[in-house]
């Protein structure tokens, strides 16, 4: 009933969210490729890496993914997939793969 | 399933049905969080809130097994009570899916996307006796079902925060005359149906101004007054609401 009145008003448009694939692509990333995190990416610059990826994973920050991003390419990175990842938009959540693979905290298909 | 068709899809059924081997645990509850998120203005009661919040903190071991299951029974009273209703229209009725199933239903929705008995996400059955509960569920494919949910975990608040809700949603002496009294009395506009305008009576409900404007029209019914400007839990489907905007 709520839908159907939904949809006549107007306020739900008709075609589905996209929201949960986009939320699956985010938390699970390319099923059949692992992230390879360089030895000395979390060590450069005195861990600048990973206070940024602590404090987007705590906070919920995801605007500061290309700050990421940069910080990245400048540890020598040039994983196109990750660069990406982190420039252009998109929806992130928390347990976002690349943060996760970034922190430890597991490998997004194990 | 290959890395193409992996890149290419777009139906999230599919995808999930893919990841039933490989997903992890805590990746799959931070999935159901963040469909939850998603929809986070339309949770009206702080409890199904808690309950996120709790589980974020509990898949990276901040949170102890005993404040997730004192989170999914605060969450399941309201799920249990009314359901599709806590979380009306917006999202795909997938995401209520995961919504509720994230909060009280472990082992329905979500494991039959995956294809079997995985580990429940938030709530866990409750053991214990106590009467069934039946919750009606809307799906807008098939009409309505009544499914059977589980047994109450007996604790008295839950219990007693159920009875309170259930009396919020159906008006517990609101008797059929008293209804249809409601219906055709002078004060009442004609109903107006659209979702905006449920969003408007909804909020002016709340905060009791609703119960002004019924006063100033002549209502004088000491049971729609107080229910307006009384304490106690609010949702929406709550019987007068429903009354005003001619739903039941």
């Amino acid at each position: 009933m709520y839908a159907i009145q939904g949809h006549r008003s107007g306020a739900i448009p008709l075609v589905a969210f996209p929201f949960r694939q986009r939320f699956l692509r985010d938390i699970f990333g390319n099923l059949f490729r692992a992230v390879v995190v360089g030895p000395t990416w979390l060590s450069w610059n005195a861990g600048t890496i990973r206070h940024l990826a602590e404090g987007i994973y705590d906070e919920r920050a995801f605007d500061r993914l290309p700050i990421l991003g940069n910080a990245l390419e400048g540890a020598g990175c040039t994983d196109t997939e990750i660069l990406n990842h982190c420039r252009l938009p998109g929806v992130h959540v928390r347990g976002c793969w690349l943060i996760d693979a970034l922190l430890g905290k597991e490998r997004p298909h194990e | 399933m290959n890395e193409a068709e992996w890149l290419a899809c777009g139906n999230p059924e599919t995808m999930l049905k893919a990841l039933r081997e490989r997903a992890s645990v805590r990746k799959l509850r931070l999935f159901a969080c963040a469909c939850v998120r998603r929809i986070w203005h339309l949770l009206v009661s702080p409890n199904s809130r808690r309950a996120v919040e709790v589980m974020e903190r509990f898949v990276d071991g901040q949170a102890t097994e005993e404040q997730r299951i004192v989170a999914a029974n605060g969450a399941g009273v309201l799920v249990r009570n009314c359901n599709a209703r806590v979380l009306p229209t917006c999202g795909s009725r997938g995401q209520r899916f995961t919504a509720s199933s994230l909060l009280w239903e472990p082992s329905s929705a979500t494991t039959r996307w995956l294809g079997g008995g995985g580990p429940p996400l938030l709530g866990s059955w409750p053991t214990g006796s106590g009467r069934r509960h039946r919750t009606r569920t809307q799906s807008p494919g098939k009409g309505r079902q009544v499914r059977a949910c589980a047994p109450s975990s007996g604790n008295c608040a839950v219990r007693l925060a159920a009875g309170r809700l259930r009396q919020t949603l159906f008006g517990r002496r609101l008797s059929k005359d008293r209804g249809e009294r409601l219906w055709s009395s002078r004060w009442h506009k004609p109903p107006t149906k659209s979702v905006p305008f449920l969003m408007v009576l909804w909020r002016t409900h709340v905060s009791g101004v609703l119960a002004d404007a019924l006063e100033e029209a002549g209502c004088t019914d000491a049971d729609v007054l107080s229910h307006c400007r009384g304490p106690g839990a609010h949702v929406r489907g709550c019987w007068l609401l429903d009354r005003l905007t001619g739903r039941e």
